[in-house]
């Protein structure tokens, strides 16, 4: 109980800290009446619009206001076509969702069983040549490795469209681009805790009792692996949302993170307000979900049960 | 006493020879930053000089011709001067980016560890925040707010990585005073400022510096990544990164343009991890 | 079985020159110029080499070895788990099967249900991530034809076997709430569930309290006369050794030097490293200086031809240089010694080193003056953790209400088990923890809870040698640099003189010259000791404080250091407080007794009285499970 209690306070926390932190940033980015409406207009239209904004109270209440437009859904207007911020960034979501999940799965799919295999075969040319090439998917920037894909399979090969999102094909390339970098990254980091794992005593007490080595490896390193594993899908989300920015640019599908770019090249500011807000929030909530999993995975933090102190 | 042998040296150390691997991307740092820093000499043409005689003019190879060995962009500009400066300027932001990232993380981390309590706290709460959030969100929402000037590049550029350091700084000065040699020197009437001076830095340079060296692309990658989608460094000045946005415009006629700066990048960042592990194979006490 | 004719077996059986093996079945482990190595990147190293031994059924052979000796080498190669790079030469057959040609299905077929092993550090050798029933059971079900219920019912046997109680509970336990001692019976458990009949136990209790220590050794003793299976002892400490072994193998540098019954073994070792070794070792019940031996175990590296005691051995003549010697049938015992122990030869000829002072309790210092150290009601708590939410974090008293003091040039042992208090008392005295309450004195500064000390100023009267010398020492400086900053810290004389000092004090400790310009790692952990012991000395304190300054050491290498601090403290007329979980050392060299628990002081006087006529229960279960059983109660005595 108090675990979980911990992890909410933090969630809740982090979430206020964010929140501070976008406005703060908007109220020191300068003066959205000018930044708006431009400086031609006489001081009297200035002023109207900053009374119709809020801008003319104390700082707090401003504060307390920003609360409640968010508590009320009211992210304000965008100020490229005037709609709603709200409506123009949930159009966008379930598209990076689409593409996220399926990098994520590309990232998952061949990270892990590469990184585990390379741990098994320590020290041999296939732990090698995993390590090269994570090592080579970790270097290549993901704006690079998008070109190269649309420079071979859409320019030359002619097999893939270079953008877009109408079908399927339009979301190999932006998936394979998404999901290199943290296919790379799992593959590392399977390694690194199955090596871990592989060194702690428990599994040489686990031979000696007559367990053969492929029962030890399931039953014991591998769920000892895969536990810190968890903690990095965390980071994973985060740096797919990063990664969607690049991609989303290159490919034009029309996801938030182009819309991100975009609305920060225009200085969309309510549309990157919410943006920002919504990744803040998804972030959040994955490390919480994260840190309730290890909790009930882990019998270390689970609360302890009845019968099993002393 | 007098049978006590010294047993010096007891077990044979083992020294391996580097790799040809490693020795590659050691040299491939050292003349891309030999270049980098003599752009300006090395550079045939003003990076910004416009020859529209000789616009888009392919790479030696693939039909160019020895005047511009790398090509031209569609003003004519040379695309090697470009690159040169460009490299420049990228390798310039990353170093300082990391430079002060790892003083700030490690300074902090080492207070962390000597006055635990509520500035540990603090200091860990900070840290935490950070490693939850994905920095290239945070870096754009800061981007867009404060408007993009070299200032504010330089000032996320710097924050970046700071929270990896401190904990490493926080963890490397607690197990050397808990148990370890710095409480045994403390033990000696030593004031905190030797301890860290004389003893826990020097003996967590090791890790610090394959922390750096880990850092140090990821630093290029922010930098490129965020100049790629025109956040970053602003023209005239033209990063890496900034090169391969101005060619993305022009990849059907003259793929070379994002291409070539696409390659160094890709090519330095990976030497340089491929010479973070190998220090951190020698270094790292923790892995042995 | 009959464990009483097994008993006294040995000296009946003798005349087959086995070393007292009891004949009255075929051997269950048989192994004859058994070799393991390693192939390292440094080439081929042997560690064990060409060691031959048998045990019987029903028997307990101990294994007794200082670290690098190749004990636990050998006791894995016997299960094929010596590693990867593992090689071995030689016969051995283990119930029938023959080891030599065995390859890994055969190896998983024998684990645990013809040899179980279980190792040094129970905690580490459980999954953290499964529960105690859920290994019981697993492994139950891997030797025997099971249900679930059926194994769980044998799982709840065997936990009662092993003397847990609550065992139905105890099986949704996970290893984290376990306590050692807890998890060491969860491991024999786990090694009971194939009904082994060689049971191989890896310094089983050396991870353990005192206290618990012989509950556990008392556990294996009945386990093999209840079940009738054999006990392979792997362990550095003979004490342990008298407690359960009907015979003991000495392994020094991964040949054996001696194999007897335990009762000849203590009554008359024959090779000259098994006396040199009971010789070394600080007996409670014969208090007296201990005698070093001289040097360090050699690394597989480095061994001698011959006799690999020869560098060690004060006996030693061109014959040991050049030949290995064989094992010989010496009275009852086997030993590989050209020069063996004569049984009624007294002393060894003044062993190099060995400094046979005067008894301790002769050194007692001038009543009436004035205390080096006095602590007067010290009192510290710590908070267990962070306090959660709406919870506050429990408090632990450390250290509840201590007084105690030290005479000038006197030492006062301070006895207690993990967790009570007596490291964080050192630390309060060193000022490196503030005071809660009460007061310590120390030569003419007093520390208060609201006072603390300058700790440049008490650094110059009280300095401290702590366990692990390796972690105490700055692993980039050489050793000499070492041993003069607290002079450079101080700011005393100039670099020239403090670098004399600095090998004047390098001397005063026993190190040879060429070790000044050496990094830690190149030291040996006695010689880090001695290093440590010099920097602490740089400043002349009028007190030192040893925590568990001998723990991590050999016993050899221990005796080396406890007969230096004795110089030392007879030189320098230097007062000690000697921290440690080890009552027999602390009576080596302590005037004074203090036995400390849960923070408090529960008994404290002259050292021969805390030993001889201990008045607190506690104090009394202390004395009786350090001290050897006297010799008529010996295992194998006839």
């Amino acid at each position: 109980m108090t675990y979980t209690l911990t992890k909410l306070a933090r969630a809740v926390f982090t979430a206020w800290l964010a929140v501070t932190f976008v406005f703060v940033m908007l109220r020191i980015s300068g003066d959205p009446a000018l930044e708006i409406l431009g400086g031609d207009l006489p001081p009297e239209t200035l002023d109207r619009f900053r009374e119709g904004l809020g801008l003319d109270r104390p700082l707090w209440a401003q504060y307390l206001g920003y609360w409640a437009d968010l508590f009320r859904g009211d992210f304000g207007q965008s100020f490229r076509d005037g709609r709603e911020a709200r409506s123009v960034v949930m159009e966008a979501v379930p598209k990076t969702a689409l593409l996220m999940g399926t990098g994520f799965l590309v990232a998952v799919v061949i990270g892990i069983p590469a990184g585990i295999l390379a741990a098994l075969r320590h020290n041999t040319s296939v732990d090698r040549a995993v390590m090269i090439g994570a090592s080579v998917g970790f270097s290549v920037p993901n704006f690079f490795l998008a070109i190269l894909l649309i420079l071979l399979f859409a320019m030359h090969l002619r097999l893939l469209p270079a953008g877009g999102s109408t079908d399927w094909t339009h979301l190999v390339l932006p998936a394979v681009t998404v999901g290199t970098y943290y296919a790379a990254m799992l593959a590392r980091f399977a390694r690194a805790s199955t090596l871990d794992v592989l060194g702690r005593p428990f599994l040489p007490a686990a031979r000696a009792r007559g367990f053969g080595s492929f029962t030890t490896l399931r039953r014991h390193t591998l769920p000892n692996a895969a536990l810190p594993t968890i903690t990095v899908a965390g980071l994973i989300v985060g740096g797919l949302m990063s990664g969607a920015t690049v991609v989303e640019t290159v490919f034009a599908w029309p996801g938030i993170g182009r819309l991100l770019v975009n609305a920060v090249s225009a200085r969309d500011l309510p549309v990157v307000q919410l943006i920002v807000l919504l990744l803040a929030l998804v972030m959040v909530a994955t490390n919480l979900i994260v840190d309730l999993l290890y909790g009930v995975l882990d019998p270390r933090l689970r609360r302890r049960r009845a019968g099993a102190g002393s | 006493m007098s049978r006590t042998a010294a047993t010096v040296g007891a077990r044979p150390v083992l020294r391996r020879r580097p790799s040809a691997i490693v020795a590659l991307a050691i040299l491939w740092l050292v003349g891309v930053i030999t270049c980098g820093a003599l752009a300006g000499p090395l550079a045939a043409y003003d990076p910004d000089a416009i020859d529209l005689v000789n616009r888009l003019s392919p790479p030696l190879y693939f039909g160019g011709d020895v005047a511009h060995p790398l090509g031209t962009d569609d003003l004519g500009r040379d695309l090697l001067s470009r690159l040169l400066h460009g490299a420049q300027l990228s390798l310039l932001i990353a170093f300082v980016g990391t430079v002060t990232g790892a003083a700030i993380g490690t300074a902090l981390g080492y207070l962390a560890a000597h006055r635990r309590g509520l500035v540990d706290d603090a200091i860990m709460v900070l840290v935490d925040l950070q490693a939850s959030m994905p920095f290239m969100i945070v870096a754009i929402a800061i981007l867009a707010f404060l408007g993009n000037s070299m200032i504010v590049l330089m000032v996320v550029v710097c924050i970046y990585g700071w929270e990896r350091y401190a904990r490493l700084a926080r963890a490397l000065g607690l197990s050397m005073t808990a148990g370890g040699f710095a409480e045994a020197v403390a033990a000696y009437g030593a004031r905190p400022r030797w301890i860290y001076w004389r003893h826990i830095l020097p003996n967590s340079a090791g890790v610090l510096l394959v922390n750096m060296t880990l850092n140090f692309p990821e630093t290029i990658l922010l930098e490129s990544t965020l100049s790629f989608l025109g956040l970053g460094v602003q023209p005239p000045q033209a990063s890496l990164g900034a090169i391969m946005n101005y060619g993305r415009d022009h990849l059907l006629n003259a793929w070379w343009i994002t291409v070539v700066p696409g390659v160094v990048i890709t090519a330095t960042t990976l030497a340089a991890s491929i010479l973070g592990d190998r220090l951190r194979d020698r270094l790292d006490p923790t892995l042995r | 079985m009959d464990t009483a004719a097994r008993r006294q077996a040995p000296e009946e059986a003798a005349p087959a020159g086995n070393g007292g093996r009891p004949s009255d079945s075929g051997p269950l482990l048989r192994v004859a110029e058994y070799s393991v190595g390693f192939d390292t990147d440094t080439g081929p190293v042997t560690v064990v080499d060409g060691i031959d031994l048998e045990i019987a059924p029903g028997e307990v052979l101990a294994l007794v070895g200082e670290s690098g000796s190749g004990k636990s080498v050998f006791c894995r190669s016997l299960i094929g788990l010596a590693g990867p790079n593992a090689w071995v030469r030689g016969d051995a057959s283990l119930a029938g099967i023959d080891l030599a040609k065995a390859r890994g299905r055969v190896f998983n077929r024998l684990r645990g249900r013809t040899a179980a092993m279980i190792f040094q550090d129970p905690a580490a050798g459980l999954d953290p991530l499964q529960s105690v029933g859920a290994h019981l059971t697993a492994t139950l079900r891997r030797h025997h034809r099971l249900g679930r219920r059926g194994a769980r019912d044998r799982a709840v046997d065997l936990l009662t076997q092993v003397g847990l109680d609550n065992p139905d509970r105890r099986l949704t336990s996970y290893p984290h709430e376990l306590s050692g001692g807890m998890s060491q019976r969860v491991m024999i458990a786990l090694a009971l569930a194939g009904d082994p009949a060689l049971l191989i136990a890896d310094e089983p209790t050396t991870a353990l309290d005192v206290t618990l220590q012989g509950q556990v050794l008392d556990l294996l003793r009945g386990l093999v006369e209840r079940r009738g299976m054999g006990l392979l002892l792997v362990t550095h400490d003979l004490g342990i050794v008298r407690r359960v072994a009907d015979r003991v193998a000495i392994l020094y540098a991964g040949r054996l030097a001696e194999i007897a019954p335990a009762a000849a073994l203590f009554r008359t070792p024959r090779h000259r490293y098994t006396h040199a070794l009971l010789g070394s070792r600080p007996d409670l019940r014969q208090p007296r200086a201990v005698r070093p031996i001289p040097g360090e175990v050699p690394s597989p590296w480095q061994r001698p031809e011959g006799c690999a005691f020869v560098p060690r051995c004060a006996w030693a003549d061109a014959g040991c240089v050049v030949e290995r010697q064989p094992l010989r049938l010496t009275g009852p015992v086997l030993a590989a010694c050209r020069h063996p122990v004569k049984p009624g030869e007294v002393e060894t000829p003044a062993t190099p080193g060995g400094t046979d002072t005067t008894a301790p309790a002769a050194r007692s210092p001038a009543l009436g003056a004035q205390p080096v150290l006095d602590v007067e009601a010290a009192r510290r708590s710590f908070r267990l953790g962070r306090g959660r939410l709406l919870r506050r974090a429990p408090i632990l008293k450390a250290v509840d209400g201590v007084s105690l003091s030290v005479a000038p040039g006197a030492t006062l042992g301070l006895v207690g088990e993990s967790g009570s208090g007596k490291s964080t008392l050192g630390r309060l005295i060193m000022g490196m923890v503030s005071l809660d309450g009460g007061r310590i004195r120390i030569g003419d500064r007093t520390i208060t809870a609201r006072k603390s000390v300058d700790r440049r100023l008490l650094s110059r009267r009280v300095q401290m040698v702590f366990q692990n010398p390796m972690a105490a020492l700055d692993p980039r400086l050489p050793i000499a640099v070492q041993v003069a900053e607290p002079m450079r810290v101080h700011r005393l004389y100039d670099g020239a003189r403090r670098r004399e000092l600095a090998l004047a004090m390098l001397r005063a400790v026993g190190l040879p010259e060429a070790v000044d310009k050496a990094r830690p790692a190149e030291l040996s952990g006695g010689q880090a000791q001695r290093a440590v012991i010099a920097r602490a000395l740089v400043l002349a304190p009028q007190l030192l404080i040893c925590d568990e300054a001998t723990s991590a050491l050999d016993v050899s290498v221990q005796a080396q250091v406890l007969d230096l601090l004795q110089r030392l403290q007879r030189e320098r007329s230097l007062s000690l407080l000697f921290i440690s979980h080890d009552l027999a050392v602390v009576r080596t060299l302590a005037t004074d007794i203090a036995v400390m628990r849960q923070g408090q002081i529960v008994e404290q006087g002259p050292a021969a009285q805390i030993v001889e006529a201990p008045r607190h229960p506690y104090t009394q279960s202390l004395v009786a499970a350090s001290a050897a059983p006297p010799d008529a109660a010996l295992r194998g005595a006839a």
